[in-house]
């Protein structure tokens, strides 16, 4: 019908139509393009975020952010409270998401005023590789959007068991302890009353002379026969079990080594808090297994 | 006596009394025109549009004398080399190619720092934020593959049309320069997006280089090319460099030598047509002769519209340049590739002839005399290289005919097929062991997207049928409403449960909601410990011992993978 060149430039003005009406498309739809795009690579920083929390952040501040006793407070509502605390009392000006960044990134140098009647073992180290951390600047701007996400979620109300907890009070009878529940406790297969997971082998190890921030607790039953008798001994302990159970509720009653495990002068590096966590129930059954650890 | 202007001085408004407008105009415009076009007048601009034959003497040679671009282009061609065969256009379509990713990755410098902090932040930024961002990428990226497919086809076909014989053998010695610039050029390309792909792809691609000998220059030579003992911002900074100045300006340099001598020499006619041992490329009789403009210009022309529109549309709805995890240098992917034209080189590395002694039964020699990174990652490569650059040298059969060079053809097919099967070697499809348990996290949900596997099965799975549960594979009851989860679990199952490695496996799966439009999906796999008899290890109360692996990985609502 048409010679070689006219089939050819009919050709080649086909494909110069195709080119055009594809840049054309690629306009129009840029907008939205550019959008999804963005939504995409936030949620695969959030995925990232989840994984590094997972990893480095989940042993102190819990799981899902509901903190560890001892070890570091809940973040999920804790970070969103303290922040508009800071901005209400303190007239914080940072924005929040700087906020969590700088947090993570330079750690916590000085004990921070949030839950202030807590007590935790370490301070929050630094993370950023700016300060000696093990994290890249992406990985903490992963966290961050993990951490915000739960505010994007809105606050999870955790449902609050009501239970009587043993408190700080050492005169309240137990009822008798079952030491085989008192070892899943201690492993975190069965949840105090509570409903959080009990935190003591976070920093108790039951390997002999193990220390991760206190020490280590093999052999505990036969040591704390001799700790009442000991003559620096200030506790109230009659027995062995009022020994541990003194230590538990009450650990400042009496620090042993206290250059290495006191936070401060007379302030165990143990929290004085755990017995809030605790049925009458769960303190026997945990002394009854530590009995176990002659 | 001062210089002075013949009187009276033309005007335009003189013009237009003497000639009447439409005359002054007309020639004003073929001035235009004459100039725009280094001699081609108006008139014959229309006898081109018309297809009618030039006059003479020929205006239409005039730019090929006058013109700085088309100095360098030969007047016309003999009419044997302007089909399809015997050129194929290759190297047309690679200087195309050229300055399409010149142009390209003009446009992408303009959004990219060269520093490990912000590198992979500029590439998001580039998909995200920059309109035109991702089709300029993909298009660069397309076009790079495209340029290194271009020039090996190029030299395959110089080769079996015997285009490399005398005169051309200096052409050709530059045209394998030119394949190792643009190989490199490509190479050196892979590292800036600074994501896991790339990052282990260079790694693996400069880890010869260290086995230079002997050991002392394999040390500097890798410490020229990384800036340090392992790529970081100093090698970033190297290969940026390389990849926008330095190699581009010596492919630019080397391509002009290249092509000054391909028009020097004329280029070569079919083998056929041709008495054995004559080369009449430069003798066109008149007859023959087709002229650069028009009918040349018109055909370039038109090949550069067609690889114009493969990118844009390749790249518009075809192809998405790969993007994955920022680099990190802690975490190495299972599977990790070169670039698949440095692939051959990775199944070099695994070497073949170790391989063979082993499937034989022969004893390995010893390192201290043979070793494999050396040997076949650095001497036995820069051999082949050598002597692709030497061959036309060597080759002292004066005929260009094909019946003429069986020994030399069956040679370049052998060569071709070995290259071929070194490059599956240098999948990770062969002979890359790891335990069965890695192996099925890994088909199922790999931390960086695996060669084998892409993203992995996990994340076919739509959001929505993410049903928070716990499935055990030795009684399996998934949602009815999740059929791509139900799946899943099946070829889980199907995998563990047949897999000679893991005997009396199984699997349990854990998918919680974490946060709102955030799901965590763990798989743990459990198979019985057997002994070195292959018994079954029993714990104190005489119960089979089992092993564990586990993973976990997030999904989020808004991440897609594999359709995006």
């Amino acid at each position: 019908m048409f010679d070689l060149a006219t089939r050819r430039i009919i050709g080649a003005t086909v494909l110069m139509l195709a080119t055009v009406i594809t840049i054309g498309m690629v306009w129009l739809t840029e907008e939205q393009r550019m959008a999804r795009y963005e939504a995409i690579h936030k949620g695969k920083a959030i995925e990232n975020g989840a994984l590094l929390y997972e990893q480095y952040c989940a042993t102190c501040h819990g799981p899902n952010g509901e903190g560890v006793p001892g070890k570091g407070p809940d973040l999920n509502p804790g970070v969103f409270q303290h922040y508009q605390e800071l901005k209400q009392t303190q007239n914080y000006a940072n924005s929040l998401r700087n906020f969590i960044k700088l947090t993570i990134a330079a750690g916590r140098p000085i004990r921070s005023t949030y839950r202030a009647n807590e007590v935790y073992a370490d301070p929050m180290p630094t993370w950023s590789q700016d300060f000696g951390g093990p994290l890249r600047p992406d990985q903490i701007e992963n966290l961050v959007e993990f951490i915000l996400n739960w505010q994007a979620a809105g606050p999870t109300p955790a449902p609050t068991p009501s239970f009587e907890a043993v408190g700080t009070d050492l005169t309240k009878p137990l009822p008798p302890g079952d030491p085989k529940r008192g070892e899943a406790l201690w492993n975190q297969e069965v949840k105090q009353a509570s409903g959080a997971a009990a935190s003591c082998k976070a920093c108790h190890s039951l390997k002999p002379g193990e220390v991760l921030v206190g020490p280590s607790l093999a052999g505990i039953a036969t040591r704390a026969a001799e700790r009442i008798r000991a003559p620096d001994y200030k506790g109230q302990a009659k027995t062995p079990e009022e020994y541990i159970r003194e230590s538990i509720q009450q650990p400042n009653a009496y620090i042993v080594e206290p250059d290495k495990y006191a936070a401060a002068p007379g302030v165990s590096k143990m929290p004085a808090t755990l017995g809030n966590q605790m049925s009458a129930q769960d303190l026997a059954d945990l002394i009854a297994f530590l009995m176990t650890l002659k | 006596m001062a210089l002075r202007w013949p009187e009276p001085i033309p005007t335009l408004q003189k013009e237009v009394q003497q000639y009447g407008w439409r005359r002054v105009i007309f020639m004003h415009l073929d001035e235009l025109v004459t100039r725009v076009t280094a001699g081609i007048p108006l008139t014959e601009v229309r006898n081109i549009i018309r297809g009618e034959p030039p006059p003479r003497p020929n205006p239409r040679v005039k730019p090929h004398t006058e013109g700085f671009i088309l100095h360098i282009k030969p007047s016309f061609y003999h009419e044997a080399v302007t089909r399809l065969y015997p050129t194929f256009r290759l190297g047309l379509l690679s200087f195309y190619l050229f300055l399409i990713e010149t142009i390209t990755g003009i446009f992408l410098m303009i959004f990219y720092t060269p520093s490990p902090l912000v590198a992979y932040e500029n590439m998001l930024r580039i998909l995200n934020n920059v309109p035109f961002g991702q089709l300029m990428r993909d298009v660069h990226r397309l076009g790079a593959e495209a340029m290194v497919v271009a020039v090996m086809l190029h030299m395959l076909r110089t080769f079996f049309t015997a285009s490399y014989k005398r005169p051309r053998q200096f052409t050709w010695a530059t045209g394998v320069i030119l394949l190792v610039f643009t190989l490199f050029l490509s190479f050196s390309g892979y590292l800036l997006p600074w994501d896991q792909l790339s990052y282990w792809a260079v790694t693996i691609g400069t880890s010869m280089a260290e086995a230079t000998p002997p050991p002392a220059l394999g040390r500097i030579v890798n410490l020229i090319l990384r800036g340090a003992p392992d790529i970081g911002a100093a090698g970033l900074l190297r290969f940026y460099l390389l990849h926008v100045i330095f190699l581009p300006l010596l492919l630019f340099f080397v391509f002009f030598v290249h092509y000054y001598k391909v028009v020097r020499h004329g280029l070569s006619l079919p083998p056929e047509m041709e008495a054995v041992g004559d080369d009449t490329a430069r003798k066109v009789p008149p007859e023959k002769r087709v002229p650069y403009i028009p009918d040349i210009a018109i055909q370039e022309a038109l090949w550069g519209i067609g690889l114009i529109a493969f990118l844009v549309i390749g790249a518009a709805f075809f192809y998405d340049a790969p993007l994955e995890q920022h680099a990190d240098p802690l975490n190495t992917p299972l599977h990790t590739t070169a670039p698949w034209y440095f692939l051959w080189l990775q199944g070099l590395l695994k070497d073949p002839l170790l391989l063979a002694l082993d499937r034989l039964g022969l004893p390995r020699p010893p390192s201290t005399i043979y070793n494999s990174k050396t040997i076949m990652g650095v001497i036995l490569p820069g051999l082949i290289l050598f002597f692709l650059l030497i061959m036309p040298y060597l080759d002292f059969n004066i005929s260009r005919r094909y019946s003429h060079r069986r020994k030399a053809l069956v040679a370049g097919l052998v060569g071709v097929a070995a290259w071929t099967l070194l490059t599956y070697m240098g999948t990770p499809a062969f002979a890359v062991t790891s335990s069965a348990d890695v192996e099925v996290l890994q088909e199922f949900m790999p931390l960086n997207p695996d060669p084998l596997f892409g993203e992995g099965r996990v994340r076919t799975i739509p959001y929505e049928q993410l049903v928070p549960g716990t499935y055990d594979t030795r009684n399996l009851q998934p949602p009815a409403d999740a059929p791509r989860l139900a799946r899943v679990l099946e070829e889980l199952k199907h995998r563990v449960e047949t897999d000679p490695h893991l005997p009396q496996g199984y699997a349990i799966v854990h998918i919680s909601e974490v946060q709102a439009g955030l799901k965590r999906f763990e798989i743990i796999l459990r198979w019985l410990k057997l002994d070195e008899h292959h018994q079954p290890v029993r714990d104190e109360q005489g119960n089979p011992v089992f092993q564990e692996a586990k993973r976990a990985i997030y999904l989020h609502r808004d991440s897609t993978y594999g359709g995006e």
